[in-house]
């Protein structure tokens, strides 16, 4: 009976992980095959794809765009979600839960919805589209992630530590160098990757606000509109290793277990 | 003539390489009030734990009412159990959390009312019924974890240190409140402690723990005056172990002979405090120093140093007789009750 | 120079609170205020007219519907899924609990137009969940309605949102101690009551937020029923994304989305209410 009860959780836990991977998993192994339809049979093993994108000048002017995008975003986000979570942590939990509530919002919406109000308004204001717009759009959702992260970590922060500094005759900055930042530290960059994985993986936000360029998401978007292009699950898969990667990462830093 | 209410056979459990508790055996009567004593780790919790049905025992048979019920779970046992740190469901009130076990039971609705209210009143919670557990006082929990295992009307009534979590004088409070329970009731309880003083109080059959071992079980007076080792000797209550050695079934100590079965060899000859006389002039007496004395406020508490250097700790009632303390640095002969002795392996 | 600890707090949270006004607060005010807008030869007009909303009520009123319909489904499955994983991953430890966990954390914010891409060619004649299914004996010719329908649009979300869903019913689950699981086993309940009354009832919070992002999201997506939900599967999504791009009506597109935000609310009020309810011991008292 509860070996039964433990056998049919056990099919459960491993259905549940074929659906969750398989896709994914696919996408990898067809780039790496040689049938150019990605169906099975695969054929032998090439790395053909891969040369088809590096050979391709998009993929590296969407690379390099990605790139801006990703590192500016990671680096603001950080800075203003950082202030905002210490500030947040100082203040009574009313404030805080209220404050959170409100700055969570985007990632809370549909990102259409914001995408083109973010569309709109530029373009109302006249503004020529381009990285310089798509960077603050990108802010918006992801410093929330930065801000949940590294409050969650201060609210738990034992304020005696800081407390004894002061006793000691440290001064604010003094204390935040020495004694908050290399505690909170591994968060801190652990929730900085987390937005910029969230930033490299946008395509929705992106794709109405950066006229005319491209990122690496809006190119497989432009790849999924024309003819069948094999190398399209080449660029997913550097994609996919590269928000991975990161969220990995991100993960092991701030030891978040879910 | 009647069979015991539980009836433990041969039961232990071991986790890998722990065993919690070695195989044994205990039987428990109808109406008895029996507490597990040890000291923390001791295998009292996992014992308590397979008799309801929490922990499969890893030998052995576990009966109650003559039914075997080694297999069943805790849901189909007439067990229930008071949880160290209570275990109230956060989000249902009072009165909510006594009557869950009713309404699994599928008791009807308003049968459900009146054993809660029943309930309510045993318990003195009637005022705060639709209150949720986090806005009650630890004194008041520990009541709700009661009533919500009392309405269910069981043998035997578990309780897991259920007294633990409370500040002192509420625990004073709680343990009347528990006796007259019992009293009221006329059920079986059996409950985990690690503090003697509970257990005596509380108990009319205490069962000392060591090590996943039984090593003593009886009334508290037996286990109290009698203690059957070193080990039971020092964990409840303040003892004087007194070095000896036993030759052909005798324990010579200070002037005198204790008759004590036995093989020969070194023993320890237990007393306790209260027991020691000052004025000694029976056959058993120790000649000595006063090296400390001390106001306890209900006694005196006297160190008497042996020749042999032996510190030997004497209470004697403070109040009463008028008797001054005997000055330090005086010598003191004590006096030791023959009946008052337990010889026990060092 | 000490200053005072409130403007202190004011100074540290004036970064993010600018960002967020400047681009999410104004743009979406300024949306709002576009509804009652109208286009004057291909330009936005200011005015102040409700004739979007007519429109909108009278020509999408049934795209909404099945957009919030779809979303449910979605919603449902998500959730349902995304409890009994983290039930899972809580209660049974098994070996594939901790895995699923790291996968979920791992590819939470990774691949969303891979993910589509991926069931895009999964899902088709050729796909691989054709191929395994006709292998295993199971179905004899590829199942043609598995791509370019609302079933395909179902599954694509539903594997896209869960891993969203699970993060919070399992935090939520976390916060379950055992003691009270202990306690209602001991007063006899088997596990589905236990579930029922003290497990679901004390993650009420977690199971609403992972069911709102699980409907929202879907609610207002575009590019999975584009790329596999085929001719007949328009969302909502679709028709905002044509009103705005195609038709360049900004303000009837933007009546429509907020029209839709709205009606997300309330069934998110709804959903809330249905839980409470469904939720709430009803013994004693
Ligand atoms: N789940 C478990 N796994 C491994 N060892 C355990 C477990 N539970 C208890 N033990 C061990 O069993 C012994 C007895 O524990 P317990 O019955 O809780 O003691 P007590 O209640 O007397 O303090 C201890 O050494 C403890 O570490
Ligand atoms: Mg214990």
């Amino acid at each position: 009976m509860a070996a039964k009860a433990q056998a049919a959780w056990t099919a459960f836990g491993a259905a549940v992980l074929v659906f969750m991977l398989s896709p994914l998993v696919l996408v990898v192994f067809f780039s790496l095959a040689e049938n150019a339809n990605a169906t099975f049979p695969p054929g032998g093993a090439t790395l053909h794809w891969y040369g088809v994108l590096f050979d391709n000048a998009d993929f590296w002017k969407a690379l390099g765009n990605s790139a801006i995008v990703t590192l500016s975003v990671g680096l603001v986000s950080m800075i203003a979600g950082t202030l905002a979570a210490m500030a947040l942590a100082r203040s009574g939990p009313k404030l805080a839960n209220g404050v959170i509530a409100l700055i969570t919002l985007p990632i809370m919406l549909p990102p259409l919805v914001l995408a083109l109000a973010l569309a709109t308004g530029y373009s109302s204001l006249g503004l020529p589209l381009g990285l310089s717009t798509v960077i603050p759009s990108h802010l918006v959702f992801t410093q929330p992630f930065v801000i949940l992260v590294v409050y969650a970590q201060m609210a738990g922060f034992n304020m005696a530590i800081v407390d004894s500094a002061r006793d000691l005759g440290a001064g604010s900055w003094t204390i935040f160098r020495t004694v908050i930042l290399p505690i909170i530290r591994p968060t801190l960059i652990g929730a900085t990757l987390m937005a910029m994985a969230v930033s490299l993986d946008d395509f929705i936000i992106t794709y109405f606000t950066i006229g005319g360029g491209m990122t690496l998401p809006t190119m497989i978007w432009g790849m999924l509109r024309k003819a069948l292009d094999p190398s399209i699950n080449a660029l997913g898969s550097l994609v996919l290793v590269a928000t991975i990667g990161t969220s990995l990462i991100a993960l092991r830093l701030t030891r978040y277990r879910g | 003539m009647s069979d015991p209410l539980l009836r433990l056979r041969n039961i232990s459990k071991n986790y890998r390489e722990t065993q919690a508790v070695h195989p044994l055996d205990l039987d428990v009567e109808r109406g008895d009030f029996v507490a597990l004593l040890g000291p923390s780790g001791c295998g009292k919790t996992t014992l308590l734990r397979m008799i309801g049905g929490f922990l499969p025992p890893s030998t052995g048979t576990i009966e109650i009412g003559g039914q075997d019920v080694t297999a069943l779970g805790p849901e189909k046992r007439n067990t229930n159990m008071v949880f160290q740190g209570y275990g109230l469901f956060p989000h249902m009130t009072v009165a909510q959390n006594i009557g869950y076990g009713p309404k699994i039971a599928g008791r009807d609705p308003e049968q459900i009312d009146l054993d809660v209210v029943r309930m309510l009143n045993l318990v003195h919670l009637g005022a705060v019924a639709d209150r949720l557990p986090a806005a009650l006082s630890g004194g008041q929990q520990q009541r709700v974890a009661l009533a919500r295992a009392l309405v269910m009307r069981p043998s035997i009534l578990l309780l897991d240190e259920p007294l633990a979590a409370l500040d002192l004088k509420l625990r004073k409070a709680m343990q009347d409140e528990l006796k007259s329970l019992h009293r009221a009731i006329g059920g079986t309880f059996i409950f985990v402690t690690h503090d003697q003083g509970e257990a005596i109080d509380l108990a009319n059959r205490i069962v000392v723990m060591e090590a996943g071992r039984i090593v003593q079980q009886g009334t508290p007076e037996d286990v109290y005056r009698r203690p059957a080792s070193r080990f039971v000797a020092s964990f409840i209550g303040d003892a004087n172990m007194l070095s000896a050695v036993r030759k052909g079934g005798e324990v010579e100590i200070g002037s005198g002979r204790l008759p004590s079965p036995g093989p020969d060899g070194p023993v320890l000859v237990v007393i306790r405090p209260d027991d020691i006389a000052l004025a000694g002039d029976g056959p058993l007496t120790l000649a000595g120093t006063v090296t400390e004395s001390r106001f306890m406020g209900p006694y005196l508490r006297l160190v008497v140093t042996l020749a042999d250097g032996t510190a030997v700790t004497v209470h004697r009632p403070s109040g009463a007789e008028g008797a001054a303390p005997p000055p330090m640095g005086s010598t003191a002969t004590l006096g030791l009750p023959a009946a008052a002795c337990s010889v026990v392996a060092p | 120079m000490s200053l005072s600890p409130a403007l202190r707090r004011g100074l540290g949270l004036t970064p993010a609170l600018t960002i967020f006004g400047l681009f999410f607060a104004l743009p979406m005010a300024y949306l709002l205020v576009v509804t009652f807008w109208r286009i004057k030869r291909y330009r936005l007009t200011p005015d102040f007219t409700l004739s979007n909303y007519a429109d909108v009520f009278g020509d999408y009123l049934h795209a909404l519907g099945f957009t919030l319909v779809i979303a449910l489904v979605i919603a449902l499955i998500t959730t349902a899924l995304a409890f009994a994983i983290a039930y899972l991953i809580r209660f049974r430890s098994g070996l594939f609990g901790q895995i699923i966990l790291l996968s979920a954390l791992a590819t939470l914010f990774g691949g969303y137009l891979v993910k589509i891409y991926a069931w895009k060619a999964m899902l088709g004649a050729q796909g691989s969940v054709n191929l395994l299914l006709i292998n295993l004996g199971l179905i004899d010719e590829p199942i043609s309605w598995l791509l370019y329908s609302p079933a395909a649009v179902v599954i694509t979300l539903v594997h896209f949102m869960l891993p969203f869903a699970l993060l919070p019913i399992l935090a939520g689950l976390r916060g379950v101690s055992e003691a009270p699981l202990e306690a209602a086993r001991d007063l006899g309940a088997k596990p589905w009551q236990i579930t029922r009354d003290i497990v679901l009832p004390q993650c009420r919070g977690s199971l609403f937020s992972a069911f709102s992002l699980a409907f929202l999201i879907p609610a207002g997506d575009y590019v999975t029923p584009r790329l596999v939900g085929g001719p007949e599967t328009f969302m909502v999504g679709n028709f905002i994304e044509n009103l705005f791009v195609g038709r360049m009506n900004a303000p009837m597109g933007a009546a429509l989305a907020f029209t839709t935000l709205l009606a997300c609310g309330i069934v998110l009020v709804t959903a809330h209410w249905l839980l409470g309810r469904a939720l709430t011991p009803k013994w004693g008292r």
